[in-house]
């Protein structure tokens, strides 16, 4: 019985390490710009886009647009790969990423637009 | 006052005295039962009516009603319209409670041994679906004034449902997870029952079923999920770890957890508590994904989290309440509900599932804390998330410890095993597993774990086929567990291969030139069937594979309800992969036929230089219009041309009168004249050189073996149903012997 508990604290363990180590490698943090400029680290950030100086560029696939957040930081985010359907319509983008020789690199976006869903008024 | 609201009045009164009757019974009042049962089918009855009419409204198109205004609109078909009774919030919720309901007239019907305490925590778990319903309504209507003021008194038309929603695995996915999740309720009530009457003589017969069924149902809704998100997402997987797949997920495993337990209480008298333990998480999880959910407090961190209705105090303190009232009655029966029974013997088939147990234990307390991360970290600082490949890195080790149990544990059962005969029966599998493993090494499978993964999953697909084969006619309906198990290891085959082989490339296709390589596919791109707004608007793909030529017609259109992007991918599957053609991006390349000039300008457009050299007033205009021109100097092989457009601005409106090109080609029209910047605005028609090319961005990929995920899952699926029929027998035959 005592082996028995003994095993299972064992493999707890082992597998919460694992566990927590890789928790801590894949975590993102949700900072504001100014901070995310800092550390250079992977990061999340979210911000309002900036709808007028979007540029996509059609053979490379890389969309550059800058966002601006809360704090009135703004930073030019660029993303490669294909732009997201709802974009033109989105009003703020959260992009997972690093800050990179003066631009935001991200390389997951996720885009928040303004949903009808939520109750509008007649 | 309204049909809806009065039957929901009536089901929210006649649900209270049911829980005071049946509350009562606990204190000995056993004189309350009459009054509880009538008191329930009342409710039950009021709630089918309330749906039965929340149904009516949706399919009259009765837009006064906000929840028929918010998700449904005229232009539906009968199955969607019907679904759009689940696409929101509030009507899942009715949903929801409609399934509790009838599943407790199957309940209610069935006297056991704790009936009344049963009863009891099951209504606690109805009124918490009634309070829900009561805070927020589906027939709260718009305010009368609203409504005086709109021709018709309502609203004509509504705001549509969620394009996305708009598929058929869609319309059948929401009510089987929400069969699932309401099925769950009811080892919930059984455990909490026997805790509170101290009397465990048959929950676990009377769970048993239930448990089985309930992962059947949401099994297969999570499944269906997985399908429509690679059917029609155009985003090429079927699992993103998102909390809602996850809080849906964890309930499932750990009802996976707490069958595999019944089973081992059943027959040797033991695990009890960690059983009661696991029939109380399982629901209390299902309550925690619901809050994680539907409160907006996961908002920046998945898509399709659904937004604060004000209903997150009620989720909280429903959580809190059934937590403080499962793991409570746990405790303070601790002492009295422990078996003494234990499992010696680490070679016995109820070892190998004890273990078993554990890990699905834990894989969901991963899942689970994967999920929670933002509000976990919130407490020590930043929010954060974590990314997919926490999940991926933690799950695979526990999906190979239990491949390998699912591909012993039937070997484990026999009576004369001794180390000796169970090396002799394991190795035709374990022969089996080593060879498919060394293909894979040399088709290029070189990740240590992808191939750990491999080996235990073909050991449990062949471990399991050879139980069923080697007693023939003796395996009867326990070949449920034994398909289960061999689906497993087919479904982490299918996994491992199609996401470490998915090979993908994006190519761009112009429309009308030749086609473009990708793989061993020619692809040529004969443009769309509408423009980009149309719904279901289809590209046109002629796809050559070698040796024949087929046409490929996903979908892509800008939904007008929500303004995204809707993809929906073509796939096509050949044995061995699916090739998955999903559209991208549509745009037209090059200045167009359009351009602006200011006075003096000169652009160059194909052989063309024209310049804009001043505006011609016209003088022959009659009354009450007036006429502008705009004089072109047309240049082509240093001959030089002049040529003028007008435009006149009538009462009517605007008319062009187009001038055509000195060299007949094509015309040019003044559009629009800018008097203080002193521009125009051009249009070339027919006029060489200003095509406009249309560009397809379109994604390729071959992901090779995916059919087996879906084989190995419907594997599970039906092997889980027909371990819920031999348990739904068992359960009848022990009540009539």
């Amino acid at each position: 019985m005592k082996i028995k508990i003994i095993l299972a604290a064992v493999i707890v363990l082992a597998v919460g390490a694992w566990a927590f180590s890789s928790f801590t490698d894949s975590m993102t943090s949700y900072v504001s710009l100014a901070e995310a400029q800092k550390r250079g680290a992977k990061v999340q950030v979210m911000g309002e886009i900036d709808h007028d100086k979007v540029s996509y560029d059609v053979d490379s696939q890389i969309l550059v647009f800058p966002i601006t957040d809360d704090e009135g930081t703004q930073v030019n985010v660029k993303f490669s790969g294909t732009m997201p359907g709802n974009f033109s319509q989105a009003t703020h983008a959260v992009c997972v990423g690093k800050y990179e020789q003066g631009e935001f690199v991200a390389d997951q976006l996720l885009i928040k637009c303004p949903s009808k869903y939520q109750g509008e008024e007649i | 006052m309204p049909i809806g609201n009065s039957l929901l009045a009536i089901a929210t009164v006649t649900a209270l005295v049911s829980t005071i009757g049946y509350g009562m019974t606990l204190f000995n009042r056993d004189s309350w039962v009459g009054l509880a049962r009538k008191s329930y089918y009342i409710f039950a009855t009021a709630t089918i009516l309330m749906s039965a009419y929340l149904l009516m409204q949706i399919l009259n198109h009765n837009f006064a009603l906000q929840y028929v205004y918010e998700y449904s609109s005229r232009d539906l078909g009968l199955g969607f319209l019907i679904s759009t009774f689940w696409a929101g919030q509030v009507g899942s919720f009715t949903l929801w409670l409609l399934f509790i309901a009838v599943i407790g007239v199957f309940l209610i019907r069935k006297v056991t041994e704790n009936h009344s305490a049963v009863m009891f925590f099951y209504m606690l778990v109805i009124c918490f679906f009634v309070t829900l319903l009561v805070v927020r309504s589906p027939f709260l209507t718009w305010p009368a004034e609203t409504l005086a003021r709109l021709p018709g008194g309502m609203p004509p038309d509504g705001q549509g449902l969620n394009p996305l929603l708009q598929n058929y695995w869609m319309v059948i996915h929401p009510p089987i997870v929400f069969i699932g999740f309401s099925l769950l309720a009811v080892p919930f009530a059984y455990a909490l029952g026997a805790l509170a009457k101290n009397n465990y003589t048959d929950w676990v017969k009377n769970s048993f079923p239930w448990t089985a069924l309930g992962s059947f149902f949401l099994g297969t809704g999570i499944f269906l999920g997985g399908y429509w998100a690679y059917e029609t997402l155009g985003w090429g997987g079927y699992w993103a770890w998102d909390p809602v797949e996850n809080t849906s997920l964890i309930p499932w495993l750990l009802n996976l957890a707490l069958m595999h337990g019944l089973l081992i209480e059943r027959n040797k008298g033991a695990f009890r508590r960690s059983n009661l333990l696991l029939a109380i998480f399982a629901f209390l999880l299902v309550v925690y994904g619901t809050f994680l959910t539907r409160s907006g407090v996961l908002a920046d961190f998945s898509v399709h989290s659904f937004t604060d209705l004000g209903m997150s105090g009620y989720l909280i303190f429903f959580m809190g309440f059934f937590l403080l009232l499962g793991t409570g009655l746990l405790i303070y029966r601790a002492r009295t509900a422990k078996t003494g029974a234990g499992i010696k013997d680490p070679y016995s088939v109820d070892f190998a599932i004890g273990v078993g147990i554990f890990f699905l234990g834990l894989l969901s307390v991963l899942t689970l804390v994967g999920t929670s991360a933002p509000l976990i970290t919130r407490v020590f600082g930043e929010p954060a998330n974590v990314s997919m490949d926490f999940y991926n890195a933690t799950a695979l080790p526990m999906a190979v410890v239990l491949a390998l149990l699912a591909g012993i544990s039937p070997f484990l059962v026999s009576k004369d095993k001794t180390l000796s005969t169970l090396t002799k029966r394991l190795s035709p599998s374990f022969v089996l597993a080593a060879a498919a493993t060394v293909v894979s090494f040399f088709l290029g499978v070189t990740q240590f774990m992808y191939l750990l993964m491999i080996f235990m999953a073909v050991f449990a697909l062949f471990g399991n086929l050879s139980v069923i084969f080697l007693q023939p006619g003796k395996v009867g309906l326990r070949v449920g567990g034994f398909v289960t198990h061999m689906g497993f290891g087919v479904m982490m085959v299918g996994i491992v291969v199609s996401s470490a082989f998915s090979q993908t490339e994006k190519v761009n296709l112009y429309s009308g030139q030749e086609p473009s390589q990708s793989f061993e596919y020619k692809i040529a791109y004969k443009g769309m069937e509408g423009d980009i707004m149309t719904k279901d608007n289809a590209v046109h793909l002629v796809v050559q594979d070698g040796h024949s030529q087929f046409r490929a017609d996903p979908k892509m259109f800008i939904a007008k309800e929500n303004q995204g992007m809707m993809r929906k991918p073509f796939i096509r599957k050949y044995f061995l992969y699916d090739l998955y053609l999903s559209p991208q991006n549509q745009q037209t390349i090059g200045d167009g036929d359009k351009m602006k000039l200011a006075r003096g300008e000169e652009k160059k457009v194909g052989d063309y230089d024209i310049k804009f050299s001043n505006f011609e007033m016209g003088n022959h205009a009659e009354e009450g219009t007036m006429q502008v021109g705009a004089v072109l100097e047309v240049s082509r092989d240093g001959e030089t041309h002049e040529i003028i457009p007008y435009l006149a601005f009538t009462p009517t409106g605007k008319q062009f009168l187009e001038a055509e090109m000195p060299d007949g080609n094509g015309r040019i029209i003044l559009k629009d004249v800018q008097a203080e910047s002193g521009s125009v605005m051009l249009q070339l028609s027919g006029v060489p050189g200003t095509d406009v090319l249309d560009l397809l961005v379109l994604e390729v990929s071959k992901k090779p073996l995916i059919n087996l995920v879906w084989l190995g899952v419907l594997m599970i699926c039906g092997g889980t149903f027909v371990s819920f029929v031999r348990r739904r027998r068992l359960q009848f035959a022990q009540v009539h012997r």
